[in-house]
């Protein structure tokens, strides 16, 4: 069982109302959902404890922004694949957030299937 | 990968055949080579030693000839001149011989060097008598004497020495012969082997040769087949890119365009794009600096092994973007691109691109706009609809009735001669005052397709009474306004018939028709229910002869909560005996009254929270009363219990509009000052909305009072109300009185 549960998944995002929602919608039967952060700095936290191998990221929250975030988690960890999840105002933010080691953008409100497409492409080949 | 590498090991074993042929053609022809030296050699040998073979038979012929010509004293000088010339030829011949046999490289061999190492003894044993022949060559051999010619000593000596050489000889000359005979015979055998296996290299090599020939035309017919093919896909590639639709393009990792591009690039870009134009470059005419930037970045991102490319592409900054490129006729024509990018993988990383496709999507984003448009034009039909259902179809229809009148007017005013400043200010002011009072009243009706439009031209209106100065140019764009509001009329006229005609046929009987009927009229005697008059029961010829004064509470009553509600205030209207008003008097009171509980709402009752704090209810009451006591007047009230008049504001409102001068100010009393606000343009308040404002309203009131010969007041307290009275004449001196009160 181990072996299928290959992806840890954290969620980062200040609404929990996001968190929940991936929580709930996500069902991809090799992703194992192991827990959400509300900002970047309990993010960082929760890494060293939890070890995750795929994040969902929001760029605007408090006390740590969403690229900064990116940038210190694949510092410790460059295998970890970061998925951020944005309203899209300004596309030169998330590709910044790209630039700093992210794999790939959700553009905010996305539907449950685009939300399962997009993990699924994160953690293909 | 496989493909390729099978190539490869195809092409190194052509070379490898090519060079294994070519090395054995080389030593088949070295091998001849040598054969044919040797051949060469035997045969110089074999000539050599035929020719010797001859000799020993020649030397005995000789020999005996000079035994002859010594025997009869005949002249021996030709024989001996022979066996001289035949010893030096001899005597060079088998060295030569010696020489041809190691270049065939027979020396060693003993059946070819034993016989000829015989000959040579042999000969050399008959080249020393030889030679003691060749020294006495010289000397005298006859003698002359009477007798005849008789041989000298020497002669004898020569005579005795050819005699005995002749019988030692014998011997030797045969076994030399025979010898030589035998060498003739072992080169004769080996010329002939050298021949024979000469002749069998020589075919070897040239089947050899035929095959290296044969693999070479094979080689060459698969590479002209290749090349063929690879002709024919270079020349789909280019029909490919020849029409293709979309421009296709690919961008190395220096971000610089590769060699091919599809030949609609140029077409959708409108620039040449060249071999080695940078990525920046191409884009510079089409983007602004940001999206430049932005695009950059992200091409950056496409060669990031890390990235998940379509995961990214809706952040391509370059998805749908705007052109404009100049048209033949000297303006432009407005383009969207709309840009894709995905990465090609080499079989190594620097082999690595990025393949751009542009198309033209205009026809897709001008569609989905003219879908987006459709579906507004629908919503706002539907919700016009929905507003034509809540409006009592009376009212709507007497709306609109007063609503064409007002927009023809104003229609007439904008087109009216005159172009002094003053005349147009006046045309502006009139047509705002028009407008104003249809706005008010479309607002009472919640016909919001109404006040939006109307106050649309209000804000233009407004924009033109800030000029300095006026021309009859400014009014063009408000008579195409006052053209769509008439057709907006026009619609809305259509869409009631409709539902009028839908209603009908709703109402399946005649009982029923009837039964609708009376519930408009309990509809209309609604609001004079909700707020029971204080007053007398209402007389029912006064009701009879103003059947359009009733409704009048019910168009208020909405207006009222209408504007309370876009202004955050609670108010109460509270009306009496407005069922009192007479007809001639039934529009310009319901008006006056719009006009007077907007003001009243807007600037009058103040916020709840304020009203709190004054130790006011929260709820603001507006209180409105026609009165028929007087012999001479109506009298309309119109009071509220909010913040009443500012003295102050009105003042500075007044000097900073111009409409006082500071030395005319110190000089007036409060009433002159009050009055000031039924001047056109006065307005207190500093934002617009739909609801007041603009300072026409009271201006509007005070004409419209004038207009019917009446008089307008106002009293006020501040922080306790505001009251507007309002006298019109009950005998109808309006249009005499109009002028002298104007």
């Amino acid at each position: 069982m181990n072996q299928v549960l290959a992806h840890r998944l954290m969620v980062v995002d200040d609404s929990n109302v996001i968190r929940r929602r991936i929580e709930r919608v996500q069902d991809l039967p090799n992703v194992e959902f192991i827990g959400a952060a509300r900002n970047g700095i309990e993010a960082l936290e929760m890494q060293q404890q939890l070890r995750p191998t795929i994040v969902t990221m929001d760029l605007t929250m408090p006390e740590m922004d969403g690229s900064e975030c990116v940038a210190a988690l694949v510092q410790r960890d460059p295998e970890v694949r970061i998925l951020v999840i944005s309203a899209l105002a300004d596309k030169l933010t998330a590709i910044d957030a790209i630039e700093r080691g992210a794999s790939g953008f959700l553009c905010k409100p996305f539907t449950d299937r685009q939300l399962n497409d997009a993990l699924r492409k994160l953690i293909e080949d | 990968m496989a493909r390729r590498s099978s190539a490869i090991s195809g092409q190194w074993l052509q070379f490898a055949a090519t060079i294994l042929f070519a090395a054995a053609l080389t030593v088949l022809l070295m091998l001849g080579m040598r054969r044919a030296d040797e051949l060469q050699s035997a045969s110089s040998a074999l000539q050599l030693a035929s020719e010797l073979s001859s000799r020993p038979a020649i030397v005995r012929s000789e020999l005996t000839l000079l035994q002859r010509g010594l025997e009869t004293t005949t002249y021996v000088g030709d024989p001996l001149r022979n066996i001289a010339a035949i010893r030096e030829s001899s005597n060079e011949a088998f060295p030569l011989i010696e020489q041809q046999l190691r270049g065939a490289r027979l020396a060693d061999q003993p059946d070819v060097a034993g016989p000829l190492a015989v000959a040579l003894n042999r000969w050399q044993s008959l080249d020393r008598g030889l030679e003691a022949l060749n020294k006495k060559r010289s000397a005298e051999l006859y003698l002359d004497t009477n007798s005849g010619s008789e041989l000298t000593a020497s002669g004898k000596q020569m005579k005795a020495a050819v005699d005995s050489m002749l019988a030692a000889q014998s011997q030797n000359l045969q076994i030399m012969g025979d010898k030589l005979g035998q060498l003739c015979a072992m080169l004769r055998a080996n010329v002939a082997d050298n021949g024979r296996s000469l002749r069998s290299i020589l075919l070897g090599g040239t089947g050899v040769a035929a095959l290296l020939l044969g693999m070479m035309l094979y080689y060459a017919w698969r590479a002209r087949l290749s090349a063929a093919s690879a002709a024919s896909a270079q020349r789909q590639v280019a029909n490919i890119l020849g029409t293709v639709r979309e421009g296709l393009f690919l961008v190395g990792r220096d971000m610089r365009l590769g060699e091919t591009c599809s030949a609609s690039l140029t077409q959708l870009l409108r620039l040449p794009a060249t071999a080695g134009l940078s990525f920046e470059q191409l884009l510079e005419p089409l983007v602004d600096q940001k999206t430049m930037t932005a695009a950059l970045k992200f091409l950056g991102l496409l060669w990031k092994d890390k990235v998940h490319e379509e995961l990214i592409e809706s952040v391509n900054p370059l998805s749908q973007i705007e052109v404009s490129f100049p048209n033949s006729h000297g303006g432009t024509d407005t383009r969207y691109l709309a840009f894709s990018f995905r990465r090609v993988r080499g079989d190594e990383a620097s082999a690595d691109y990025l393949l751009g496709v542009v198309a033209d999507v205009t026809d897709r984003v001008l569609l989905a706009r003219e879908l987006e448009h459709a579906k507004a034009d629908n919503d706002s039909q539907a919700s016009l609809l929905l507003q034509l259902l809540r409006v009592d179809p009376n009212q709507l229809q007497s709306f609109l009735a007063t609503a064409d009148v007002a927009f023809r007017k104003s229609n007439a005013m904008l087109t009216a001669p005159g172009i002094e400043q003053q005349d147009l200010k006046k045309k502006l002011n009139g047509v705002f005052r028009e407008l104003h009072a249809i706005k008010g009243e479309a607002a009472a009706l919640a016909l919001r397709s109404f006040v939006e439009r109307i106050h649309a031209i209000e804000d233009a209106l407004s924009a033109l009474r800030g000029k300095a100065a006026l021309s009859g140019n400014d009014f063009l764009p408000l008579v195409v306004r006052l053209d769509e509001l008439m057709t907006h009329v026009a619609t809305i006229q259509s869409m009631q018939e409709r539902v009028a005609s839908f209603r009908l046929q709703g109402a399946k009987s005649p009982s029923e028709a009837h039964a609708d009927e009376q519930r408009d009229t309990t509809v209309i005697n609604e609001p004079v229910a909700l707020e029971p008059p204080p007053a007398a029961p209402t007389p029912a010829p006064a009701a009879a002869s103003a059947p359009a004064s009733a409704p009048i509470l019910e168009l208020l009553r909405p207006l009222a909560q209408e504007v309370a509600r876009a202004q955050g205030r609670a108010v109460r209207l509270v009306a009496r005996g407005l069922e009192h008003v007479p007809a001639r008097y039934s529009a310009a009171v319901k008006d006056i009254c719009i006009q007077m509980i907007r003001n009243a709402v807007v600037h009058g009752i103040e916020s709840p929270q304020l009203r709190a704090q004054h130790g006011k209810s929260a709820e603001g009451t507006v209180q409105i009363s026609f009165a028929t006591d007087s012999p001479e007047d109506y009298l309309l009230t119109i009071e509220d219990d909010g913040r009443g008049l500012s003295y102050e504001q009105i003042m500075d409102k007044a000097l900073r509009q111009g409409l006082l001068r500071p030395q005319q100010a110190m000089a007036l009393d409060r009433a002159t000052v009050y009055r000031l606000i039924f001047q056109p343009g006065f307005s207190t308040v500093d934002q617009v909305s739909e609801h007041a404002g603009r300072g026409v309203g009271l201006d509007a009131v005070g004409s419209l009072v004038r207009e019917h010969g009446g008089k307008v007041g106002v009293s006020t307290v501040a922080g306790q109300y505001t009251r507007f009275k309002v006298l019109l004449p009950k005998l109808a001196t309006a249009s005499a009185a109009a002028p002298s009160a104007a």
